[in-house]
């Protein structure tokens, strides 16, 4: 490419470069026209490429790269370059902080600005020496604008960067104590460490001189003032003083970083003020925690989680801690209201709201929801709701999920205090917020079936709307299994409407006529918590007309269904003229077909009685004890009911009401249907126990006895708590049956036998 | 927007400046002087200056997107996948050649020079 014919005088045309790039850094502002540019730009050029009347220059004799093209165009620049930065020094090497700093920025932003024009000018170089050096294996070989840094950080940086980074420090520190400082000078200081790493490599690497001369002398620093104010401040002001200082110095540091320190900083720095504010007060802050939950301080504790939340397990001590005290605090507000609590599942069911709403706004408000306090909140609901005071002052194993039951059946049976229906329905949600937390949803479910079925069958219930409500939220909570039966008996009562509707057309159609006035309900077996009557029992004439149509017509509308009568479930209205005062009791069919016998005969034996109803003697006596508490019947002799007793009405009877309701069930027969109930419980929990062993083993084949108990208490446990005593027998009993084996020769393990 | 060259023999060209700056040189100068006069390329005769101008015109208004920079690298060893019109603008005398690679040089048409060498 040379042309031998054009030898260039390399110190003329040096001496023109060299002049241009002195005007370019003492002009800065005003900038050089495009012939001078092209000029130098072309002598630059020419210098590179063309002979020389120097061809082996002075400085680079041993240097081999200096002799490639452009080797010594390279030095010279070097030295012009190096020249300059020695001024530099020389004008600040005695300045000290704030002027140092001014004067330093000021002739760092000169030389950087010249140095982005001087790489164009030398841009011949970046594109064929200094790849040709580095490919080569030179390292001290830069790109031009790096050579520039290069040169500033060995000529300047390094001799006053101990200066340099003091007065830094001390601008930092002056601000630290509210003082006013040049943020834009730091800013531009800091710029310089930055930059002047970018020769060292990319990323991190390029940050090493940033962090090595100015960063750990900083978070030192750092580290060494909070000691000091966290020390001096705890000791003259209380711990919500402190946690608010120490959140306005940690965002006061983020804001410093922000404005004038390399983003990277942030974590560290943010470190550093969390280890010395946070974590080594940490236990000051634990210790006031309990207080502050105790007086409701939402704020100081919304502060002390935010604080916290920036130490690793910062939070986990608080945890614990809150759990425990909504755990006593539940408890106790149980205990304070166990007596009345026992009898008003209303008061039950609030006192735990009340204790859970409190510390669910806290959990809320104070730390937004944190799914780690939630689930303190949650455990400490289970455990207060499912043992407390009340469930042992109650005489059941599952008060709990008793109670509330009942608080359901209260709400959604017709009564005069029902509340009105938005009301009911908040009351529902609040109903569902405990039902989560009750482990025994099975003693929950039987109750609450029982008493479905009750307000259902007896019509007593507040809406069916509201029933309805109730039941999807249920259905929401524990899936389609768990409340099918529930959702089926509601069907069937408004199945059972529409077949009463059809009946009544059928009987019309057939020109029958009914006696009386009748409907039935027809429920399906199997989803009703109901059992056939225990009794024998001859309907009274008067109905069996009724019975005899209906059975007929539903057996040809459904063929291949069983009818069963489960008239102890039934119920009707007698016209009784007492006194001359007619009376309507609302009645059983039981007392109905008592009560019909007096229409023919005014005395009657309790014998006549047995034969005519058939009920057998204990109901017997049961339905004619009511009726003589209500004083309807008398007993001759008196307090007598048994055979041998002669029953008449009472002709005596009086009553300001006209409607009287005598269809009371009987104390006694309420406590044994409870224990009847529980034992039912008993029954199917062996049972859903068993099909979860069988479920697990089936699917494993071959387990331990440690593994399988885990597994079952984790299958069954969104229905009940499994008891471990209870899970053991159902094991033995299916070993008893063959499902099972224990594996030979190996302890606590089993196989499934198929 | 447009420049005027100045070739070594005095001759002025005026192109648009996006056409210019495909030099990087003159791109680099127009980015760091803020001066409007025209633009002396000392080292450039007119007849070579006004065929690296056709050139760049040509490209500057055919550009070939489907040209990646990968393939590129590959192209510069294999003379086959110069384009016709190319190939046609580098066929003249070796001496006219063998300037236009000075010009592309000094003036930093990567382009040009791969085309050219």
């Amino acid at each position: 490419m040379s042309n031998r014919k054009n030898k260039v005088d390399f110190n003329t045309q040096w001496a023109e470069v060299k002049s241009a790039i002195e005007e370019i850094m003492n002009n800065l502002n005003v900038g050089i026209t495009n012939e001078k540019w092209m000029k130098t730009f072309t002598n630059v050029y020419n210098l590179c490429t063309k002979p020389t009347n120097r061809e082996t220059p002075r400085r680079s004799r041993s240097q081999q790269g200096a002799q490639v093209s452009g080797g010594l165009v390279y030095e010279k620049l070097r030295e012009l370059l190096e020249e300059k930065v020695r001024v530099y020094y020389s004008g600040c090497s005695d300045l000290f902080e704030e002027p140092l700093l001014k004067f330093l920025s000021q002739e760092w932003t000169t030389f950087t600005t010249a140095g982005r024009f001087i790489k164009f000018l030398f841009s011949y170089l970046d594109r064929h020496y200094v790849p040709r050096q580095t490919g080569g294996g030179k390292s001290d070989v830069y790109l031009i604008y790096d050579l520039h840094l290069v040169i500033f950080h060995d000529e300047l940086y390094k001799k006053l960067k101990t200066k340099l980074v003091s007065a830094v420090l001390n601008f930092i520190a002056k601000e630290r104590i509210g003082e006013h400082i040049d943020r834009s000078l730091i800013r531009k200081i800091v710029d310089i460490f930055v930059a002047l790493g970018q020769t060292r490599g990319k990323g991190e690497a390029s940050l090493l001189i940033y962090r090595q001369d100015f960063e750990s002398f900083f978070l030192q620093d750092t580290d060494k003032f909070y000691q000091q104010e966290s020390a001096r401040f705890i000791s003259e002001n209380n711990v919500s003083e402190y946690m608010m200082k120490a959140e306005a110095r940690i965002d006061e540091e983020v804001a410093r970083v922000n404005a004038y320190l390399h983003p990277s900083t942030e974590d560290r720095l943010l470190d550093k003020c969390v280890d010395v504010l946070v974590k080594q007060r940490i236990k000051l802050l634990w210790k006031e925690f309990e207080e502050l939950v105790q007086i409701d301080k939402l704020d100081d504790l919304q502060r002390m989680y935010k604080l916290l939340n920036r130490v690793p397990d910062g939070l986990e001590v608080l945890r614990d801690n809150l759990e425990q005290i909504i755990k006593d605090k539940g408890l106790d507000a149980l205990e304070a209201v166990k007596d009345q609590a026992i009898k008003d599942p209303r008061i039950y069911v609030e006192t735990m709201l009340g204790t859970y709403q409190r510390y669910h706004r806290l959990v809320q408000n104070a730390f937004r929801g944190d799914p780690g306090f939630v689930t303190s909140l949650d455990k400490a609901c289970k455990k207060f709701m499912n043992d407390n005071a009340v469930c042992r002052a109650g005489n059941s194993p599952s008060q709990s999920p008793e109670l509330v039951a009942k608080f359901c059946d209260m709400l959604l049976k017709k009564s005069s205090k029902n509340p009105d229906e938005t009301e009911l329905s908040k009351t529902l949600n609040d109903v569902m917020i405990v039902f989560k937390y009750l482990e025994d949803k099975d003693v929950f479910q039987k109750f609450y079936s029982k008493n479905l079925a009750k307000r259902l069958i007896h019509g007593s219930s507040v809406s069916e709307d509201a029933e309805s409500e109730m039941i999807g939220k249920l259905k929401a909570a524990c899936g389609y299994e768990w409340s099918s039966k529930l959702q089926r008996m509601y069907q069937d009562v408004t199945v059972s409407r529409e077949m009463n509707t059809n009946f009544k057309n059928f009987i019309k159609s057939k020109n029958y006529t009914l006696d009386v006035d009748f409907s039935v309900m027809v429920l399906a077996t199997g989803f009703w918590p109901l059992s056939p009557p225990q009794t024998k029992f001859a309907i009274p004439g008067q109905l069996e007309g009724c019975v005899n149509h209906f059975t007929n017509y539903y057996n040809n509308t459904h063929n291949g269904r069983k009818l069963n009568w489960l008239h102890q479930l039934s119920r009707g209205e007698v016209k009784v003229k007492l006194r001359g005062k007619v009376y309507i009791f609302l009645v059983s069919t039981y007392q109905m077909a008592i009560l019909l016998l007096f229409n023919t005969n005014e005395k009657i034996k309790f014998e006549e009685f047995q034969e005519h109803v058939q009920l057998n003697p204990p109901h017997l006596q049961g339905v004619l004890t009511t009726l003589i508490k209500k004083k309807v019947v008398i007993a001759d002799p008196e307090k007598t009911n048994d055979h041998g007793t002669t029953y008449s009405l009472n002709a005596k009877y009086k009553n300001a009401k006209s409607r009287v309701q005598l269809n009371v069930p009987i104390k006694v027969e309420q406590h044994t249907d409870n224990e009847a109930t529980h034992r039912q419980i008993e029954e199917e929990r062996k049972m859903l126990i068993q099909a979860a062993i069988v479920r697990v083993m089936k699917s494993r084949k071959t387990l331990k006895h440690q593994s399988l108990m885990t597994e079952v208490i984790d299958q069954l446990k969104s229905r009940f708590k499994p008891n471990v005593k209870i899970i053991k027998k159902c094991i033995d009993l299916l070993i008893e049956k063959e499902y099972l084996e224990r594996t030979q020769g190996q302890k606590d393990q089993y196989n499934y036998l198929a | 927007m447009s420049v005027k060259l100045i070739s070594s023999t005095g001759e002025e060209f005026e192109v648009e400046k996006e056409i210019a700056m495909m030099s990087q040189t003159i791109k680099n100068m127009i980015e760091t002087t803020a001066d409007d006069a025209p633009v002396p390329i000392p080292t450039v005769k007119s007849e070579i200056l006004q065929k690296v101008i056709e050139f760049c015109r040509y490209h500057y208004e055919h550009p070939s997107p489907q040209k990646d920079i990968d393939k590129e690298k590959e192209s510069e060893k294999r003379s086959d996948d110069i384009e016709p019109w190319d190939r046609t603008f580098c066929d003249v005398e070796q001496p006219v050649l063998f300037e236009l690679i000075l010009a592309a040089n000094f003036l930093d048409i990567k382009s040009l020079l791969d085309v050219t060498l």
